[in-house]
């Protein structure tokens, strides 16, 4: 699995673990995040259980299992948080910040010694010790209870599935051509985010917000420009395409 | 890149899981990470030591003690690499066993609830618990073969990184006899000084985590 430091400042670093190659086939590839400070370390996204053992390996490169203090869930789906019961095991005194409104959903995957510590629906910050991450509410896209998280310092918007690109083979980390970029985005957002009036309530919430770099839960990430191009994009794209009638 | 664990962070990380014991599959992957280190360590000081034998190339008959000894270092660095890769190799895939024998051992025990529940005597059930509880069982039994078999390669590691240690002193030596040379062969064997020590430290911080492993597989009920 690929790890690799994408930004830091004197408090904290963001590292991708992703384009595991060593993945079973037919699982959909997934970006997780690590972020690192002092004693602490915060996994968003921590993901599925098949690749729990290699996202174990790859935090542990990073710090020793007491030292993974967070884990962060933007919704309930299984390529999110389905790892949420080893890491459970793994980890001697962890706090899972996730939606409350899923809490009793999610527990299903299995949590004794670790704490659920709940967003509510209006957001919340996420008190890291030496930083503090925002987390934006981005309910319905796609979940019905979702946030994304926001790195003021470094500004950096993890965006959960809004972003997300389905593409082949091992993609880059970037977006290099925006526009060819779509061609990987347009179906799955269109399918997956149900709702335009909730697309255009986040738009119009992450509009406000200094974004230096998008990060996605799945493919490429946004850097600069191509952050404002996203959401130009995103806010003249019709959703919710299943609705018959 | 990778944290390094020194024996006051092991101990810490034993203790954080108060009354439980840390899993088998995360000491297992500790270790992984922690001995992958050596392999970084272990090519540096090959390639201290290939640096050494172009210095003494130049020095000629000034080198010539010291270049003897390059030979025995990078014997051992490559002896170290080997058993480095294999624990690397081994360590991780005792983890992900372990991760695959705790869902079996989680099936087993839910198997079992619902036999002793139900009555259940449904041959297919009964069977299926059986069969798991074997398989678990067998890999427990795997695992500990393969916890043997990292201890082994762990004390040749340290039979290099011992030998490494005498060598060092006959560097140094051999440094104080190389005349114009003997400032640019003195850091060489700095450098080794250097890496053996760290060496060492993995070794003794692998040995530790590598203590913890030898117990039974955690499970969770």
């Amino acid at each position: 699995m690929l790890s690799k430091v994408l930004w830091e400042n004197k408090s904290h670093k963001w590292i991708i673990c992703g384009r595991d190659t060593d993945k079973s086939a037919g699982i959909i590839d997934t970006n997780q995040y690590i972020l690192r400070s002092g004693s602490r370390l915060l996994i968003l996204e921590p993901g599925g259980i098949e690749l729990f053992s290699a996202m174990l390996a790859c935090a542990l490169d990073w710090a020793p299992a007491h030292e993974i203090t967070d884990l962060f869930a933007s919704h309930q789906d299984p390529d999110i948080i389905s790892s949420l019961g080893l890491w459970d095991q793994a980890l001697p005194k962890a706090k899972l910040h996730a939606p409350a409104i899923w809490e009793g959903f999610i527990r299903h995957f299995g949590m004794e010694n670790t704490q659920y510590c709940r967003i509510s629906d209006g957001g919340g910050d996420i008190d890291m010790g030496d930083y503090v991450l925002q987390c934006i509410p981005a309910h319905y896209l796609h979940s019905s209870g979702n946030f994304h998280v926001y790195d003021a310092e470094l500004k950096v918007l993890m965006s959960g599935d809004v972003g997300a690109a389905l593409e082949a083979g091992q993609p880059g980390l970037f977006v290099e051509d925006f526009e060819q970029h779509t061609r990987h985005m347009t179906a799955f957002h269109q399918r997956w985010m149900p709702s335009n009036r909730a697309k255009n309530d986040w738009i119009s919430r992450v509009r406000k917000l200094d974004i230096a770099y998008m990060a996605p839960q799945h493919g490429r990430i946004f850097a600069g420009d191509d952050v404002k191009r996203f959401l130009d994009w995103f806010e003249a794209l019709e959703v919710g395409c299943a609705i018959q009638g | 890149m990778a944290t390094r664990l020194d024996l006051a962070d092991i101990l810490t990380f034993s203790q954080s899981y108060g009354e439980r014991r840390p899993p088998q599959f995360v000491v297992a992957a500790t270790l992984a990470g922690e001995l992958g280190q050596i392999i970084h360590v272990a090519k540096r000081l090959s390639l201290s030591s290939k640096n050494a034998r172009v210095i003494t190339v130049r020095a000629g008959e000034w080198g010539r003690g010291f270049s003897g000894i390059t030979q025995f270092i990078d014997e051992y660095a490559r002896r170290t690499i080997m058993c480095a890769e294999r624990i690397n190799q081994a360590s991780s895939e005792l983890s992900r066993r372990s991760i695959r024998n705790l869902f079996m051992d989680q099936v087993v025990h839910r198997l079992a609830r619902v036999i002793e529940k139900k009555r259940e005597k449904s041959e297919s059930i009964v069977g299926c618990h059986r069969r798991l509880k074997d398989n678990c069982q067998a890999m427990a039994r795997e695992s500990d073969a393969a916890t043997r078999r990292l201890g082994q390669d762990i004390a040749e590691i340290r039979e290099c990184t011992r030998a490494l240690s005498s060598l060092v002193a006959i560097c140094r030596i051999e440094a104080s006899r190389a005349g114009p040379f003997q400032e640019a062969l003195g850091v060489i064997a700095s450098e080794i000084e250097l890496s053996t020590e760290r060496l060492l430290r993995s070794v003794n911080s692998g040995q530790r985590i590598l203590e913890m492993l030898s117990g039974p597989l955690v499970s969770t009920r």
